[in-house]
């Protein structure tokens, strides 16, 4: 990864008020992204991953400027997205375009699939004639071929082909990086495939730029590159897809990794590794927001939240655990002890509904899981 | 006897644009104490045939024709009395959304003595107690706070637990579960689907669960029932189902789910898509999209046929 970064966010933060009343004063802050920073490199594949409230769709929208960041600075190809005038942001959202998850609510429903592909050359200035040719070839590149679909409306098409509808029009711009919400949460897992795979072929083809949002760590782990994990507005781990998926090093990682079902029968999970829900990213916990559903939070989790720091090789973690190890090289195989290594965590502890937890058990899956039966 | 036996069960509905076959010729039986997973994708009849199991369809928008016994009674004979008893002692069903399937202008605590005032004839005092213990059995950390909560303060599993707890007020010996835990978070889902399977152990009940997620089926079940196109596919113990699919629809959906462990191999996906219910082919409803198609496929229906002892396929390719 030596060559210049493809997008630049730094210290990215984006808070909703919460009104109520007949004034509708502000009572209270949604911390959706709360200070995040990283690079997507050219041709890779960067995933974003974590449950609901992390803030990963709100991230993708303030990567497109869709929405204004409160504090931070994204940065596409050197240039300033933040500070864009309206002409030159037109100009970078050829560059830049988003996929949604929802390909029912995407979609103009009186626009024929075709018109839906072309509308944005045309916006972009592009001849009539030309658009519509260029819609065609692409849709027939997704599968879709335009004799057969191209007057259709997207009524008339199934959730996989819309999907692919909305991928030709987020393509037909020649965008150079695509931020991709949940492309395949909605599908069923027989068209899932489909689009993973179309996604991967027109990525080689025409050397696109990835940045891949899902609540789904197994499709994560397939699709990505790299991987940002993201817990209540905050990065609290990043490193390689298989980094990660061989060693993960956060507690929440680490449970992220063990609640997945196994698809084997066999190997059931015998306890599950977290308990408790997310809390809610109105009033996040002090200091490390994952200190309320961790095992081994400790006194000073909740005073400061811990930084990123490297563990390995493009490998970083937010975790006072280790901060000890905190050394690139430090060691980072499955087998390791665990996280921090100090043995009166063994036990595990108390939570608030009293029930014991032990994660170094739990982790990767293998103390945990049980035959049916 | 088997605690539950549906035979031919069918499901049409009358739309503007033809008759849709959301059911067609399910059959199945489940004993006390076992879980059943419906496995399928949308569209495939799994939540409409759960809930046929209860009745639930309206006369008015829908045909049902089979049997569904129930304790050797047949639920579509019964009157609307005696329905309400068998849902009230006998069985009881967990929804998907339980934003929706809980009363938003009740406490948790009020929905749940309602159902025990209702279905149990117990005091309202009584009632209270029993209530604070189901919260107990679900393992709701803060019962009296949970109690006193209506279901927009609390999060998304404690509402399911909630709900779980509304349907196991009056113990009944089968649960129906038609997706309860594909609207949460994994971490949450782990919690939900480890929960059910302690309850379902320590109370010994029999359990239906629709899903269309073969890693929650392999979490949950003792069998598998896999639908496509409103029929019965495939049928096995869960393990089988896993090690030696039958049915080509099964085995494209094990190859398309991607698992861990996976990265840089290349999904195989299904092509295609579902049929449409209203225009379904003459033959087997998957042959548009088999790999293994034949002449036969594309004319006759293929039945079920035994692979193995507990384990049937309804494929011609199946000798």
């Amino acid at each position: 990864m030596s060559a210049a970064p493809l997008l630049e966010v730094r210290g990215l933060r984006k808070h909703f008020p919460l009104r109520s009343g007949v004034l509708q004063r502000t009572h209270a802050w949604v911390r959706a992204v709360d200070g995040v920073s990283f690079d997507v490199y050219p041709a890779e594949t960067l995933g974003i991953v974590g449950e609901s409230g992390c803030g990963k769709s709100t991230l993708a929208r303030l990567i497109l400027r869709l929405i204004e960041p409160d504090a931070g600075s994204v940065r596409f190809a050197g240039e300033d997205v933040r500070g864009a005038s309206a002409d030159r942001m037109k100009r970078l959202r050829r560059d830049m375009q988003l996929v949604f998850q929802d390909p029912h609510a995407s979609l103009n429903p009186r626009l024929t699939i075709e018109d839906a592909v072309a509308f944005s050359l045309l916006v972009h200035g592009t001849s009539r004639a030309e658009a519509r040719e260029r819609a065609r070839a692409l849709l027939g590149r997704v599968g879709l071929e335009a004799r057969l679909y191209g007057r259709r409306y997207p009524h008339e098409l199934s959730g996989g082909q819309r999907q692919r509808v909305n991928i030709a029009r987020a393509l037909v711009l020649d965008p150079r990086l695509l931020v991709l919400d949940e492309p395949a949460s909605a599908l069923d897992k027989s068209v899932q495939a489909q689009v993973l795979n179309l996604l991967a072929d027109l990525k080689a083809e025409r050397a696109l730029t990835y940045v891949f949002i899902s609540h789904d760590l197994n499709v994560i782990e397939y699709v990505s590159s790299r991987v940002l994990v993201m817990y209540l507005g905050e990065i609290v781990e990043t490193g390689t897809a298989d980094a990660l998926a061989q060693a993960p090093k956060h507690p929440y990682t680490q449970a992220l990794f063990a609640s997945a079902p196994s698809l084997d029968p066999d190997r059931r999970l015998e306890r599950p590794p977290l308990s408790g829900d997310p809390p809610n990213p109105i009033d996040p916990p002090s200091g490390c927001r994952f200190r309320t559903r961790c095992a081994f939070a400790m006194p000073r989790c909740a005073e400061t939240p811990p930084a990123l720091r490297a563990v390995g090789e493009a490998h970083d973690v937010a975790c006072y655990l280790y901060e000890r190890e905190a050394i690139v090289g430090a060691p980072t195989g499955c087998t390791h002890s665990g996280p921090g290594g100090d043995s009166d965590l063994r036990g595990g502890q108390s939570n608030e509904d009293g029930t014991r937890r032990d994660l170094r058990e739990s982790r990767a899956g293998h103390g945990t899981r049980a035959p049916c039966g | 006897m088997a605690l539950l036996t549906v035979r031919d069960l069918s499901v049409t509905f009358d739309t503007r644009d033809g008759l849709v076959r959301a059911v067609s010729g399910v059959s199945f039986s489940l004993d006390a104490g076992r879980v059943l997973a419906l496995l399928g994708e949308s569209g495939s009849g799994k939540s409409v045939t759960l809930r046929a199991l209860l009745g639930l369809h309206p006369a008015a928008r829908a045909h049902v024709s089979g049997e569904v016994l129930l304790k050797g009674r047949d639920v579509n004979r019964l009157d609307e009395a005696a329905r309400e008893r068998l849902r009230g002692g006998v069985v009881s069903m967990v929804f998907q959304e339980p934003m929706t399937a809980l009363d938003p202008v009740y406490t948790i605590g009020e929905q749940i003595v309602e159902t025990l005032v209702q279905h149990r004839a117990l005091d309202r005092g009584r009632a209270s107690r029993r209530a604070r213990e189901l919260l107990d059995l679900v393992q709701v950390p803060s019962p009296e706070r949970c109690l006193a909560s209506y279901p927009h303060e609390i999060s998304g599993g404690m509402r399911q637990r909630a709900m779980i707890a509304i349907a196991l007020a009056c113990e009944p010996e089968l649960l129906l579960a038609d997706e309860p835990t594909t609207a949460l978070d994994v971490t949450v889902q782990a919690q939900i689907l480890w929960l059910l399977r302690e309850l379902q152990r320590r109370l010994g009940l029999a359990v239906i669960f629709v899903t269309h997620d073969l890693g929650v089926a392999a979490e949950i079940a003792d069998d598998a029932a896999v639908m496509y196109a409103g029929r019965i596919v495939e049928q096995a113990p869960i393990r089988e189902l896993f090690r030696r699919p039958a049915h080509p629809y099964t085995e494209g959906l094990m190859q398309a789910t991607v698992r861990r462990g996976q990265k840089g191999k290349a999904l195989v996906p299904i092509p295609g898509a579902p049929p449409n219910l209203i225009a379904l082919p003459p033959g087997c409803a998957f042959a548009p999209r088999c790999g293994h198609v034949r002449g036969e496929c594309l004319t006759t229906l293929p039945s079920l046929r035994s692979v193995a002892p507990g384990h049937a396929a309804g494929c011609h390719l199946v000798a």
